[in-house]
């Protein structure tokens, strides 16, 4: 019997407000956005919870009710959390009611959803405890097993999610790290620590999250009975079907007009019907399976785009630049000890504002663009370069410092990928280290 | 004596994108105030079937003229973004073919008008006009001056400059009963390039209108205790803005607080962005779109040093603007302003060093700042619109033989 396991992620950003060179010195409230904007993050949370976060959280409690066995995941940013207090609290509640049947189960994550993991693992670990107590305050539980940022992982972030102390973590099944192998069973990292590995099962999750109402594809109009089957037929007993999306399937992006809220539900019937497939959480993965074989990467890879690596945050030189300075501040940053002027810094962290200056398919016109408060990438560098200068305005830097924040870029593109050596059917390839 | 001029542009303030509208706007100002009568052409997109339309209109001190908005889809500027090369040059000589035939269609229009309109003398700005200035002439047989504010070797920067339209410069030129440059900078390339002789050219440097809202009150609480160092202008190859980066990263190594704004718009925006954040002046060097009126004051009366690092600027009244805001200017060498604002150091437009140690000496000297302060008020001040109408009607004079 296949084993099915939904992971759900919730992420929203606190986006930044226009920005202009006049307010520069003046005004620290970045992510004030006035509502008449219609990407203030008052407006953009209370859209999306009327849209997919409130009916799809109802419908996702009734099948818990309805059905003993059903269970799932989720994975919210503490930046999410936070707007959900401050703009939807009716949400929590429901979080809270959902957590305590005991059978879903949360991961661990940054509560900035940031980038912390590449460019400085002390910032990474302080923000995933931060994470980890703010799930603890709200809903009772202590996560085990780990989601990094848009499910962002190699051999170095395995490790210093072992080293916190997480049984598990979760990312992309990236054929250039599979070579081959299927992404259904469970994998373990390199090195002593060994951390179980829960790989995405990017076809499948793809046809709901992405191409479900795409009309071109050959399978449209999906009914569930025909994904039931592609989820039941060709797997056995030792299969795990990873079906790892943003929560925002359901509604935003897959409009309720599309049936994607039927489908959900049917699926879910359909499964709980079966004696073909149930549904499990990681946690219950790691009680039922051991790891067999390693899944390495030594080069970062993530769920984002064809490319399944950083070059969604981390691919031009709007993203190098104002990455590698936000994280060259922290010292002097630190030593104000301000906690407003920390708040915003690690705000400013949050990858979806690299995610805005992404260049790389602009101008075919972009899906980035849909996620995207901003015209343009370029617009989005603009307005976060022009925070950057009040935002260090704001920090005392020694002359050292000074010189460190104003160096050039170190360009991380794909293109300086090397392959090193051919080990056993996996490659190793060696990163430039970012961390400094 | 008074004379019903005939008055051709193409850009007029509030639509202005550039110094051309300001200076017709200045000129006609102050011609009218010496009584002379103006009709004035405008290119405007109207809707199909309009020829033209005509208003009176009154300048901001009471003087009128005669404005007639033809109706055309002449474009001052580039409107793309530079991006892939190829293109762009596929792009940029669409653009300069369509408006070549749009500056004949509007010379056509324009010289029926001249034959409804009494009028002792043709003045044409720019090549724009300059079809139309020829065929008027042909029309009613006045004297042409056409009055050069931008050649084509200054707005390509060097950059292959399009051979249609500097030809188009020359025919007018060539036509003209007198040619009028803004600097002695431009008259020399008239000489150079077009062979226009010496004794054919007169010189008028562009005025300023003293500022009245000097006293006004703009916000100027911000970036504060940060050296503040701008540039205003469209950012397009002939205006060097890829210099003013590079001397930002000179100055910032020196002054690591330093703050560079770019205000303006132009093909280059996407490629200056990408390169400052290549060189790490994310946080340093700031756009700030395009900026008027009251933005562009409070830009100017903040900054501690104004930069016009123009690889070619026919005048650049920008820098007189900034003047009369009291910040000092570094202005380059191939700049008409240069001429008009002597205690500026003359720096060539790709010399970053010799620039960043004027702007090093503007920011951290007092002294220093405070004396170009000073020099750059009374240079500025003395450059009138009046003045400049005067001399104007010194060539209406000669033209006319009187």
């Amino acid at each position: 019997m296949a084993q099915v396991c939904w992971y759900f992620q919730i992420h929203q950003p606190w986006r930044l407000k226009p920005y202009s060179v006049f307010d520069v010195g003046r005004d620290d409230a970045y992510f004030d956005i006035p509502e008449e904007y219609d990407f203030a993050n008052s407006r953009v949370l209370r859209k999306v919870a009327d849209k997919s976060y409130r009916p799809m959280l109802q419908l996702l409690w009734q099948l818990l009710q309805d059905h003993p066995s059903f269970t799932f995941t989720l994975s919210l940013s503490g930046v999410v959390l936070e707007q959900f207090q401050e703009f939807a609290p009716d949400l929590i509640a429901l979080l809270q009611d959902i957590v305590a049947t005991g059978r879903v189960e949360i991961l661990g994550e940054t509560y900035y959803h940031s980038l912390a993991s590449i460019f400085d693992p002390e910032e990474f670990a302080v923000q995933v405890q931060m994470h980890s107590d703010l799930v603890a305050e709200l809903f009772g539980v202590s996560p085990r097993v780990f989601r990094n940022t848009e499910l962002i992982f190699s051999n170095d972030v395995a490790r210093q999610v072992a080293d916190l102390g997480f049984e598990a973590i979760l990312t992309e099944g990236a054929d250039h790290v599979l070579h081959g192998r299927t992404p259904t069973r469970l994998y373990r990292s390199v090195g002593e620590e060994a951390l179980p590995i829960l790989l995405k099962h990017y076809q499948l999750s793809d046809d709901v999250a992405f191409r479900f109402s795409q009309q071109s594809w050959a399978a449209w109009p999906l009914r569930a009975e025909t994904y039931t089957h592609w989820l039941t037929a060709p797997f056995g007993a030792d299969d795990i079907i990873n079906l790892f999306m943003d929560f925002e399937t359901f509604g935003e992006h897959q409009w309720e007009d599309t049936g994607i809220f039927s489908f959900f539900e049917h699926v879910t019937r359909w499964i709980e019907h079966t004696e073909q497939a149930r549904f499990v959480t990681p946690s219950q993965v790691l009680m039922a399976h051991t790891p067999q074989d390693v899944f390495e990467t030594a080069w970062p890879i993530s769920w984002a785009d064809v490319d399944r690596d950083l070059t969604a945050w981390l691919g031009n030189a709007f993203q190098n630049d104002t990455t590698q300075k936000i994280y060259a501040v922290k010292e002097a940053l630190f030593a104000t000890g301000d906690d407003r002027l920390i708040e915003n810094w690690r705000r400013l962290q949050t990858s979806d504002h690299f995610y805005y200056m992404c260049t790389k398919w602009f101008a075919d016109g972009d899906v980035h663009a849909y996620f995207s408060p901003y015209g343009s990438p370029y617009n989005a560098y603009v307005n976060y370069s022009t925070v950057l200068a009040d935002f260090f305005g704001r920090v005392p830097l020694s002359s050292a410092e000074e010189d460190q924040v104003h160096q050039e870029p170190i360009l991380y593109e794909k293109e300086s990928q090397t392959q090193t050596e051919e080990d056993g059917g996996t490659i190793s390839v060696v990163a430039p280290s970012l961390v400094q | 004596m008074q004379k019903p001029i005939f008055m051709i542009g193409w850009e007029f303030p509030p639509h202005n994108s550039g110094g051309l509208g300001v200076a017709c706007a200045g000129l006609t100002r102050g011609l009218a105030s010496l009584g002379h009568q103006i009709v004035f052409t405008l290119p405007q997109s109207m809707p199909a079937g309009v020829s033209h339309q005509s208003m009176s209109f009154v300048h901001a001190d009471g003087q009128k003229m005669k404005m007639i908005h033809v109706n055309s889809f002449l474009q001052p500027y580039l409107q793309k973004q530079r991006t892939w090369e190829k293109q762009f040059e596929n792009h940029v000589q669409q653009y300069y073919s369509d408006m070549v035939e749009e500056a004949e269609k509007y010379g056509d229009t324009v010289s029926e008008l001249a034959g409804e309109h009494e009028h002792q003398v043709i003045h044409a700005h720019d090549w724009m006009s300059i079809p139309a200035g020829i065929k008027s002439k042909q029309k009613s047989g006045r004297p042409l001056v056409v009055h050069i504010h931008s050649t084509e070797y200054d707005r390509s920067g060097g950059f292959r400059p399009q051979s249609n339209i500097a030809d188009i410069e020359y025919r007018g030129m060539d036509a003209a009963d007198r040619v009028v440059t803004v600097s002695h900078y431009t008259k020399r390339m008239l000489e150079q390039y077009y062979s226009i002789p010496s004794e054919k050219i007169d010189v008028v440097h562009n005025g300023i209108d003293p500022n009245p809202d000097f006293h006004q009150q703009v916000l100027t609480e911000y970036l504060q205790d940060r050296p503040l160092i701008v540039f205003v202008g469209r950012l397009t190859i002939q205006k060097g803005p890829e210099y003013f980066l590079s001397v930002a990263k000179e100055v910032i190594a020196l002054s690591p607080r330093a703050v560079f704004v770019l205000a303006g718009h132009g093909d280059m925006y996407q490629s200056l962005l990408v390169s400052a954040a290549e060189q790490g002046l994310s946080g340093s060097v700031l756009f700030a779109g395009f900026l008027r009126g009251k933005e562009k004051t409070q830009l100017f009366r903040r900054a501690n040093v104004f930069v016009m690092p123009s690889v070619s600027e026919p005048f650049g009244i920008v820098a007189l603007e900034a003047a009369l805001e009291r910040t000092p200017v570094v202005v380059s060498k191939t700049s008409g302003v240069s001429e008009v604002l002597p205690h500026a150091v003359p720096i060539d437009f790709w010399d970053v060093h010799k620039m960043r140690d004027a702007i090093v000496d503007l920011i951290s000297d007092p002294a220093t700042h405070a004396q170009h302060v000073a020099a750059g008020l009374n240079h500025a001040n003395a450059l009138t619109w009046d003045k400049a109408a005067r001399e104007i009607d010194q060539v209406y004079r000669r033209v006319v033989g009187a």
